[in-house]
């Protein structure tokens, strides 16, 4: 007996079936799609037109729901179940469109967990059969590349940073779907280096954007933290922030005098302490990022930039890389805060390119847990003329 | 009743302890990681799938809370740094995981870990030195007979010849 074969060999081998849409022609530019991001613990829905133009979106953070506590996979998956259709129907609400009235739906299939990527993909594959409309699967990180497109148009050729709790990937994008990957961390990402520093400092949870602010009152040259440059004279484009990490919460330990209070408020020296490790991390963790982005560009040619992903919110980060690219005679440019983290609309924004050129993934399309085991979508070049 | 007891001086030799650890592994097993933060359990974990023969990148999985990889047979890497109370629903994470090494950090936040588990606790001793803990029931390790004696010698491992890095054993306490 021939095994059944359910799943297309690859992704590149899928991105290229393209189901012809009977009764329905590819979404105009005005016309609704649907964007759906469910990778970690965020339920996300957003509706955007055919050009690009993000109407609504809703973010529901798990973490903030009284019954939840922590995180686990599986509680993430069924809070997803749960929160899913509201979240749907909130968007399409604010948005002033029915479902009736979609186009399209763009949808996250990976990198990300396994149960809830399943759930946003699922629930995509549903709405588009039962509404006979094409869907798109989409890479989580292109999504974050997108995300700037929102409010600007910024073209490739560009170096992009994506730098999260979850990422820290260092990308040169040669046109919008061809990217090339320069470096990853080793281990720890950026953003998960801000918030455990944060948790160390008793900032709570997540805290970059805490240590954003304390560090711009605090003294960058107070402490030396280690720099971990892994081999940047050679030209190397890795990150690795475990060891910085353990350097400050080192420090942190053998500095603190005992019985702190949490956030050792009302403490003026503690207050002074916690300021000058914050800017101090802060000055040593921006000092690398930099650093990497100016030998990308030194390697690549590119001396434009793109900072997205949580960090980017960093305000030392944008200022220092704005100034980076002042240097260089270039330019620098980052998503507006609210879709720096995880949100649908950067989903949208990724997929609704396919959806007018009349793609449509199969309804067999798996999702895909592992960010290496996931193609970067296809090239753009015969994307219609003008887009967006 | 600890088991086991290794001193690393340092990242590399935790690191090569996991790479032991790993080729040691028989068969399906649930490694449960536990120590501060920035003890060394996500190196560690690194060294256990390498040794597993995963040649890809071993990143942390705090906010992501899982990786999968596959080597000689399928790895999870959960993390539960994020989580603030065990649950109930947190043993489903791994109890469909049958044939998976399933490497878990901050495995102290599990109430009642699987039988047959293997905990190994990372102890910081000095700047960067690490005192590495494994502890087991007895009669349900994972990890083979032979092998265990080889990793007890801390011989398993070629690159682990070096005999400053290692081959303290304790006596089972």
């Amino acid at each position: 007996m021939t095994p059944f074969r359910s799943e297309p060999a690859d992704f590149a081998e899928s991105a290229q079936v393209c189901i012809p849409r009977f009764g329905r022609s590819a979404p105009g530019p005005l016309d609704p799609i649907l964007a759906i991001e469910t990778s970690c613990d965020d339920t996300c829905a957003a509706v955007l037109t055919g050009e690009g133009r993000v109407c609504s979106g809703v973010v529901s953070s798990q973490g903030i729901h009284a019954a939840f506590l922590g995180v686990v996979p599986e509680l993430a998956s069924r809070e997803h179940l749960m929160l899913i259709l509201p979240a749907i129907r909130q968007a399409l609400e604010e948005a002033g469109v029915t479902l009736q009235q979609l186009r399209g739906i763009a949808v996250t299939r990976g990198p990300g967990l396994i149960g809830c990527l399943l759930v946003g993909l699922a629930t995509a594959k549903g709405l588009a059969l039962s509404l006979d409309l094409p869907f798109v699967g989409v890479n989580h990180l292109d999504g974050h590349l997108h995300a700037i497109r929102a409010t600007r148009s910024y073209d490739p050729p560009f170096v992009a940073l994506v730098a999260s709790g979850g990422h820290t990937e260092l990308l040169l994008v040669e046109a919008w779907g061809r990217y090339r990957l320069l470096g990853a961390t080793r281990d720890d990402a950026a953003g998960e280096a801000f918030d455990k520093v944060a948790k160390v400092l008793g900032l709570g949870f997540p805290g970059g954007a805490a240590i954003d602010r304390l560090a711009r009152e605090g003294d960058p040259k107070a402490f030396t933290f280690p720099r971990p440059w892994l081999e940047l004279e050679r030209g190397g484009l890795e990150f690795s922030f475990s060891g910085l990490k353990t350097a400050v919460k080192n420090h942190v330990e053998r500095s603190a005098p005992p019985a702190v209070p949490p956030g050792g408020a009302g403490m003026p020296e503690w207050d002074r302490f916690v300021r000058d490790t914050a800017a101090s991390f802060q000055a040593a963790i921006t000092d690398v990022l930099v650093a990497k982005l100016a030998e990308a560009a030194r390697q690549t040619g590119v001396r434009r930039f793109l900072l997205c992903g949580g960090v980017a919110c960093n305000s030392a980060l944008r200022e220092r890389t704005a100034h980076l690219a002042g240097r260089l005679g270039g330019e620098a440019a980052w998503p507006a805060p609210a879709l720096c983290s995880d949100n649908a609309a950067m989903i949208g924004l990724a997929g609704v390119e396919r959806l007018r050129r009349g793609e449509c993934d199969p309804l067999s399309l798996a999702a895909v847990a592992g960010l290496e085991d996931l193609d970067w979508g296809t090239p753009d070049e015969s994307a219609p003329a003008g887009f967006p | 009743m600890t088991q086991l007891v290794w001193r690393s001086p340092g990242e590399e030799a935790t690191i090569r302890f996991g790479v032991m650890l790993g080729r040691s592994l028989t068969g399906p097993a649930w490694i449960g990681l536990c120590g501060p933060l920035g003890a060394g359990k996500t190196r560690l974990a690194a060294g256990v799938a390498r040794g597993l023969g995963f040649t890809g990148r071993v990143r942390s999985p705090s906010f992501v809370l899982e990786h999968r990889y596959q080597g000689l047979r399928p790895i999870l890497h959960l993390d539960l740094y994020r989580l603030e109370k065990d649950d109930e629903d947190l043993r489903a994470s791994w109890e469909e995981e049958i044939d998976a090494v399933v490497l878990v950090e901050w495995a102290e936040r599990v109430a009642v870990p699987p039988r047959g588990g293997l905990s190994v606790r990372l102890v910081p001793d000095g700047e960067a030195g690490r005192l590495i803990l494994l502890n087991w029931e007895a009669g349900t390790s994972p990890v083979g007979h032979l092998r265990l004696e080889a990793l007890r010698e801390g011989t398993a491992d070629p690159e682990a010849a070096n005999p400053g890095t290692g081959g303290r054993s304790g006596a089972g306490a």
